[in-house]
């Protein structure tokens, strides 16, 4: 037997898969990126998304296993996304993993992809200590944990409204700037002044984030100013983001000891975000932990290392499509 | 050989063993919510009653659809991963002929495709469109009916003698009889076996408006024009040859795919196809009186002009200084060009290749599938003639199906 999980990733517009170790090293990994196709609608077309995933599932799986040339039948299990995500998405992903794993003869479990994310910051190297924070920030999730262990894992803050992620790609649109709008508007942002005053949602309320206020403050200032200079539009809009995300860490940080910040999800690829937390970090005197680029956006190998978790955790749930799953759930 | 069947694409699972087109064992899983419906558990089920592994499996069967899109890609899927993992072939039937088969006579197939419309087999001919243009399709005193909207078909034909087969939907043993013979797809090529939607080629083009003959385009504008909205490619007819068509507003991903049907490095500068001059000025194209003199002959018809870009240009064509209009002679074609807009359509073949005359040769030529096929019938193997109006002086860069001397003759006493 091979000490290797096959991770398996498609809950929204990549299909990715990798070949992972207990300690998170990655021992092949590949990523079919449908971001192209999306482009033009602004945002995620699930049933091109459907079909993309079925098209590219097998050919990034054996990619993985032809890079490694890796024995799939010696694999100590399959973890493939469960949920949350698209529907139609998550079913392509879990009914080929259960196709293969009886025809592998190899356990099928069925992984919250938020768990894969909080333990993206510890592939290819350990990077965090425990306990830690956890700052989850993408397209469809924003949210504040806290975990002593891998496997213990503490809801201390989520969105009330759109994600942070969402956000960005909403005024991305606004200012014409395509879809995914993440690192376009930083780019835009970096070459502005953050001069108009947008507001900061829920600042200094407890950890729970709202980022949908902003949007729409956006919204109504373009709609009011059409000829602001887009860049200094972007600048504002990131320096609220920041100034947000920036303080609930803080006070989580304040809150409870913790050895290091861990931010992961798309939007911990901001450089604005890394800069504004390792500030943060120095002056509260934790370490920050980010995972590498590759893996802050979905990925098969952040699933690969959270089923070992559950594997240690004697945690078995079925590989069964689930749209909707707290952070919490195995 | 020992085969899996596979069927999913109606509310009840179903799933089979057979040797050859001998049905070993058959177990069902109905009145389970879909997100609920397990398909790998019904399999090891299936294989314990009849006392197999899944390493005796040889082959796997599966129904493509049309049906419920999330369902069949479930069974999809599974089909393509348990293959992959056993190291053997998928072989595929669609829902409708499963349908026709199980029936034993010759029947009028249908499925619901959701608002008012259907997929339907008559006979050997696929169809697609509103419910009642596909009932209307029949042209005898009596037909057997199944599949969905058996009772709706009688009252939509009061003069004709409807026979219900009582056959709801595909089943298992069907889908071993049928593929017994087919040739096993590698489930690691893209789209091996991918659930069939109104966009496969085999509906495609095979709307209420096909009369059974086969120079007839069928497809709806509609249709087309939401495809390529959607970023699909569409093969298409055109009045020289078979054209691959996207919307240039759609992005770079159907030009990704568009060239990797054809092998070739992506570029933009594909020619334009329009419905008039008017369309062109809007793209922000200068037709000095060359150009108007030559459109004024050959317009619409098989002739491409080369016209600087001078005026407000969509964002599209930024960093252009030059593009290659047509006005093609199709009504079909212009319907759907003045509903889409102009649109990016090069000749339908492998790069170094001529374009084959009918759809199927293209479809059997082209290195992938394009979203929606329009048959046309067979077309020609000649290209237009390109004009370069964006010089001084006029010249033909191409000759194709305007000969040069015509050219010539227009363009005779015409000031730069």
């Amino acid at each position: 037997m091979t000490d290797l999980i096959l991770g398996i990733e498609t809950s929204c517009d990549d299909t990715s898969v990798a070949l992972v170790e207990r300690d998170g090293t990655v021992v092949a990994a590949s990523t079919a990126s449908q971001a192209a196709l999306h482009t033009r609608y602004g945002g995620v077309y699930p049933e091109m998304a459907s079909r993309a995933h079925i098209d590219k599932i097998l050919p990034t799986v054996r990619m993985v296993l032809d890079d490694s040339g890796v024995d799939p039948r010696g694999l100590r299990a399959i973890g493939v996304t469960r949920g949350p995500g698209l529907i139609g998405s998550l079913m392509v992903g879990v009914s080929t993993a259960v196709g293969l794993g009886q025809g592998w003869d190899v356990p099928v479990l069925g992984i919250n992809h938020l768990r894969g994310h909080l333990r993206s910051a510890d592939l290819e190297e350990r990077r965090v200590d425990y306990p830690a924070t956890i700052l989850l920030v993408s397209g469809g999730h924003t949210f504040l944990a806290r975990m002593t262990d891998p496997g213990t894992i503490t809801l201390l803050g989520s969105t009330v409204d759109d994600s942070v992620g969402e956000a960005y790609d909403k005024v991305a649109r606004m200012l014409g700037l395509g879809y995914p709008g993440g690192p376009a508007v930083d780019r835009l942002a970096a070459t502005g002044s953050p001069v108009f005053p947008f507001p900061r949602p829920m600042l200094r309320d407890g950890l729970d984030f709202s980022f949908s206020g902003l949007k729409s403050a956006v919204e109504r200032f373009l709609a009011a100013e059409p000829d602001a200079p887009p860049a200094d539009v972007a600048a504002s809009f990131v320096a609220a983001c920041l100034e947000v995300l920036v303080a609930k860490c803080r006070r989580a940080l304040a809150a409870d000891r913790s050895e290091c910040l861990v931010i992961v999800g798309g939007v911990a690829a901001s450089p604005q975000l890394r800069e504004a937390a390792g500030e943060l970090c120095a002056s509260a005197g934790v370490r920050l932990s980010l995972p590498p680029l590759r893996w802050s956006t979905d990925n098969g190998a952040m699933i690969g290392l959270a089923t070992w978790d559950y594997l240690a955790n004697g945690q078995a749930p079925p590989a069964l499509a689930t749209t909707s799953l707290s952070i919490e759930s195995f | 050989m020992l085969t899996l069947a596979v069927e999913t694409s109606t509310s009840t699972f179903a799933v089979a063993l057979g040797d050859g087109e001998r049905v070993l064992a058959t177990r069902e899983l109905a009145g389970v919510a879909p997100r609920d419906r397990d398909l790998p558990g019904l399999v090891t089920g299936l294989l314990a009653d009849a006392g197999y592994a899944f390493a005796d499996l040889l082959r796997v069967a599966v129904d493509v659809g049309p049906g419920n899109l999330t369902a069949v890609r479930t069974g999809v899927a599974y089909a393509n991963g348990l293959a992959f993992a056993l190291g053997i072939g998928v072989v595929t039937a669609d829902s409708l002929e499963l349908m026709a088969a199980r029936a034993g006579q010759p029947v009028l197939c249908l499925r619901n495709a959701g608002g008012g419309a259907a997929y339907g087999r008559l006979g050997p001919d696929y169809l697609h469109g509103p419910l009642a243009a596909l009932a209307a399709r029949v042209r005898t005193g009596a037909v057997a009916v199944a599949g969905d909207f058996r009772a709706e078909v009688a009252r939509l034909l009061p003069g004709v003698l409807v026979e219900d087969t009582g056959i709801a939907g595909p089943d298992p043993a069907t889908l071993l009889r049928l593929t017994a013979d087919r040739t096993p797809l590698d489930p690691t090529r893209e789209r091996a076996a991918a659930p069939l939607t109104e966009t496969s080629p085999l509906f495609a083009g095979r709307g209420e408006a096909g009369e059974g003959g086969a120079a007839v385009h069928g497809g709806d504008v509609e249709k087309v024009v939401a495809v390529l909205r959607d970023g699909g490619v569409v093969l298409l007819p055109t009045d020289t040859v078979y054209g691959l068509a996207v919307h240039p507003e759609a992005g770079d991903g159907p030009l990704g795919r568009l060239f990797a049907m054809k092998r070739r490095p992506l570029s933009r500068n594909l020619p334009i196809m329009v419905a008039d001059a008017d369309q062109a000025r809007g793209l922000g194209a200068q037709v000095p009186a060359s150009a108007e003199k030559l459109l004024a002959a050959f317009s619409p018809g098989p002739l491409t002009l080369a016209l600087g870009l001078t005026g407000p240009a969509p964002a599209w064509l930024a960093g252009r200084d030059e593009i290659a209009v047509r006005v093609p002679d199709d009504a079909f074609l212009l319907d759907v060009l003045r509903a889409a807009g102009p649109l990016l359509v090069t000749s339908a073949n492998l790069s170094g290749h001529d374009t084959p005359e009918t759809m199927g040769e293209v479809l059997a030529q082209l290195a992938g599938q394009p979203d929606l096929a329009l048959d046309g019938g067979p077309r020609q193997t000649v290209p237009s003639t390109l004009v370069n109006c964006n010089l001084p002086a006029p010249v033909v860069e191409r000759v194709g199906a305007v000969p040069a001397e015509r050219i010539a003759e227009v363009l005779e006493g015409t000031q730069p």
